[in-house]
């Protein structure tokens, strides 16, 4: 399921990232596929969506975190 | 001696609590040539080496994806930093992210040493760093300090003393040696090509290395500390609470701005009115003391009154920024202000010029983004602020009977319309700025979310000097200098207005007591602002104002509230009119000059109404425009669309209800 619309609080896995120029920035933050992360909340009308990875918390545009398929991860 | 440092990091690292530790009040704000993003640099000494501190806005990496990120590129890439000390500030938290930019900061084959930051909160969460061993895997000085508790200070002061020799680190991200021992230019052309695929390979590899350095020189014990911010989180960004929460602050700002701001503000006008009146007296009279009182005076007048409001609105944003909120109201706000080409920091701003649009537009500073800033700063003065509310009423008790409607005053219905009419416009103006300004940039998908913190008040302060200092030196100049032209434009005139006070002596018919009205009616009506005010007509006739309001809308240009006082001045009334009701009825006697028909009816006032809420009549504004875009394209270009608009509204008005 894509991120934007993944449940808040849960830890996921990222699987795939669509789009290239997402891919790239979200390496430059150590991302991968496969990394873990915490979704912590999502703002409401197709606002931001924010997550955690390792001490790093930092918030996505709706449009970015569509683009991002993620699984829970237990 | 002299010795060149330069600040570099991430975002929140505490890159601006350590200037402000190192510098102290030595600092110096500005812009970048030609961009709406801000400069800092500072000065000091440690024993007899003088200092220059420079600090570069901070970045997420070497990959520019914004304004700020090109212009630190640039920086490293083209200024000559061969004798300088590139002093990269870390955050202990997040020594993981911090060392990605480090390391390709640190390739760029400058004198570097790594300064990390956050030591007591790195304490708090049970992080180990192990700074001589970290140092041996960097092969450069590593040192652990913490601006909030001030430690740590001594040891950076004997880093910037060491002449650091250059050492790369063993890691090769090009394709081949040549390129690695050019890296500064293989990122240039990295980000000319934009090679994605070079650029995933770089950061992998890099965070590979990362992994290794850190390995056998960061420990951490889990903690059993909560993570405070995760629960408050809970709360601010609740979809619904959330938005309650941050709409109860602006109003709390809204509120300290425009109200706590008026004692300070009152005692200045009082303490300026005593001085001017005290150097009228004490001057012999004359040209010079009519100068030094009414223009000198009055123009520095003009700038302390500003003083109160802009330091109340830097300090709450200060505090918003400090405690870390300010990221959430972008989170909040992001999705709404987007769409008009605006940022989630813009919303402070735009409350802010509620009461003023020149503290507003300064504090439009914070905003990273270039198109973000400068579309924020150039809707800003349409919203209504208090300087148009003398001018708001005083019309609208002429033009608007006292009667109600459904329970509510026509009239208060009225001024309530023209504050809506400037929020509506404001969206609408912005909207379009964001179709019209071009930039290469997408706007930021990534907006780090820093911890909570208590503030730190030093911190704050100095931003409330800072922003402070900078409007009196920068823009007071020129309000200063356009008030002086103003006031000799009004106290030079033709023949007429040189005889004012003959002719009245002489004519019997003027009872003694109204000598002096008459004199000053004169001369109003035939100084050179007059002069100005009738060449004009042609150009304000069609919007329905005679020769004497030109005199009042240009006399305005120096701040919209004058509008009143001088259009009393120039119909022959008493000056120090206190009732708005009382002033009305003189307004509502007039006739026009041309037509011979009431000066004041429904089209001409809602004509004069629009006038003011679009038109940007207030060199203070202009001044601080000038002064933030370093621009005078832009302010150029805000001065015409707003008094174009002004003028087009103003004159549908007219001529639809004439
Ligand atoms: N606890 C703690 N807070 C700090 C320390 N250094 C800075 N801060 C706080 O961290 C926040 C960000 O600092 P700032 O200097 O604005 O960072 P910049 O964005 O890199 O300029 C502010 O709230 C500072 O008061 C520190 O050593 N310890």
């Amino acid at each position: 399921m894509n991120l934007s619309k993944q449940v808040i609080g849960k830890r996921l896995k990222i699987t795939s990232i669509t789009n290239e120029e997402v891919t790239t920035r979200l390496s430059e933050l150590g991302m991968f596929e496969g990394a873990i992360i915490k979704k912590l909340n999502q703002a409401p009308f197709s606002g931001p969506t924010l997550i955690q990875y390792n001490e790093f918390k930092l918030a996505l545009r709706f449009d970015e975190a569509s683009q991002i398929s993620t699984e829970i991860y237990e | 001696m002299n010795k060149k440092v330069v600040l570099v990091g991430n975002q929140n690292v505490g890159k601006t609590s350590l200037f402000n530790l190192l510098s102290g009040a030595n600092q110096k704000t500005g812009n970048y040539p030609g961009v709406t993003v801000s400069k800092k640099s500072g000065s000091f000494k440690i024993d007899h080496l003088s200092i220059e501190l420079i600090d570069l806005p901070g970045i997420a990496n070497l990959n520019p994806t914004s304004l700020d990120e090109e212009l630190v590129l640039n920086y490293l890439l083209t200024e000559d930093l061969s004798d300088a000390l590139v002093l990269f500030v870390a955050s202990a938290i997040d020594l993981k992210n911090s060392l990605y930019l480090f390391s390709q900061v640190k390739d760029l084959g400058f004198s570097t040493a790594l300064a990390i930051n956050f030591e007591d909160q790195a304490v708090k969460k049970g992080i180990k760093i192990d700074t001589e061993k970290l140092s041996e895997n960097l092969k450069c000085p590593v040192i652990l300090f913490s601006a909030r508790k001030n430690s740590g200070i001594k040891k950076i002061h004997e880093l910037i003393k060491q002449d650091i020799p250059v050492k790369k680190l063993p890691v090769n991200y090009t394709k081949s040696e040549d390129q690695w021992e050019n890296y500064q230019s293989f990122i240039k052309e990295l980000n000319e090509t934009n090679d994605k695929k070079l650029k995933r390979q770089e950061a992998i590899l890099r965070h590979q290395a990362i992994e290794k350095w850190l390995k056998n020189a960061v420990t951490i014990s889990k903690s059993d500390a909560t993570d405070i911010t995760s629960s408050l989180d809970k709360l601010f960004l609740h979809p619904f609470f959330g938005y309650v929460i941050f709409a109860t602050i602006l109003l709390l700002i809204f509120q300290s701005v425009f109200w706590i701001a008026s004692f300070p503000m009152d005692w200045i006008d009082l303490g300026m009115g005593n001085l001017i009146e005290m150097s009228r007296e004490a001057l012999p009279k004359g040209m010079l003391s009519d100068l030094i009182s009414d223009g000198l005076l009055t123009g520095i007048a003009g700038v302390v009154i500003f003083i109160p409001q802009i330091a109340i609105l830097f300090f709450f944003f200060g505090l918003l920024e400090e405690t870390g909120y300010m990221s959430r109201a972008v989170f909040l706000m992001d999705k709404v202000m987007e769409k008009v080409g605006m940022n989630g920091k813009s919303v402070v701003p735009l409350i802010s010029s509620f009461a003023c649009a020149v503290p507003s537009i300064m504090a439009t500073r914070t905003i990273a983004n270039q198109k973000e800033r400068l579309i924020t700063i150039l809707v800003a003065p349409l919203i209504t602020c208090s300087a148009r509310i003398p001018v708001y009423t005083v019309i609208i008790y002429v033009i608007i009977p006292e009667e109600s409607f459904l329970g509510f005053g026509l009239q208060g219905l009225m001024l309530f319309a023209m504050y809506l009419l400037g929020v509506i416009t404001t969206f609408i103006a912005a909207w379009v700025f964001k179709k019209i300004i071009k930039t290469k940039y997408k706007k930021f998908f990534i907006i780090p979310m820093p911890d909570y913190l208590v503030p730190n008040f030093k911190n704050i302060g100095y931003n409330v000097w800072n922003n402070t200092k900078s409007f009196v030196l920068n823009a007071g100049k020129i309000i200063v200098a356009v008030t002086i032209i103003i006031f000799l434009l009004q106290s030079y005139g033709n023949q007429r207005y040189q005889q004012a006070e003959q002719i009245v002596l002489t004519d019997n018919s003027i009872p003694d007591e109204q000598k002096e009205r008459a004199i000053n009616k004169i001369k109003s009506e035939n100084s050179y602002l007059a002069a100005i005010g009738q060449t004009i007509e042609p150009v304000i006739r069609p919007l329905g104002y005679d020769w004497k309001m030109g005199i009042g809308v240009l006399a305005s240009i120096a701040a919209r509230e004058v509008f009143v006082g001088t259009m009393l001045v120039v119909y022959g009334s008493e000056e120090d009119l206190e009732d708005e009701k009382y002033i009305s009825q003189i307004f509502a006697k007039q006739t026009h000059a041309r037509t011979g028909k009431k000066a004041y009816n429904f089209a001409t006032g809602l004509s004069l109404l629009l006038f003011y809420a679009f038109s940007l009549q207030c060199m203070s504004t202009i001044a601080v425009t000038y002064k933030e875009t370093q621009s005078l394209k832009w302010t150029a270009i805000q001065f015409i669309y707003m008094t174009g608009l002004a003028y087009i509204a103003a004159l549908i008005a007219y001529q639809l209800l004439k």
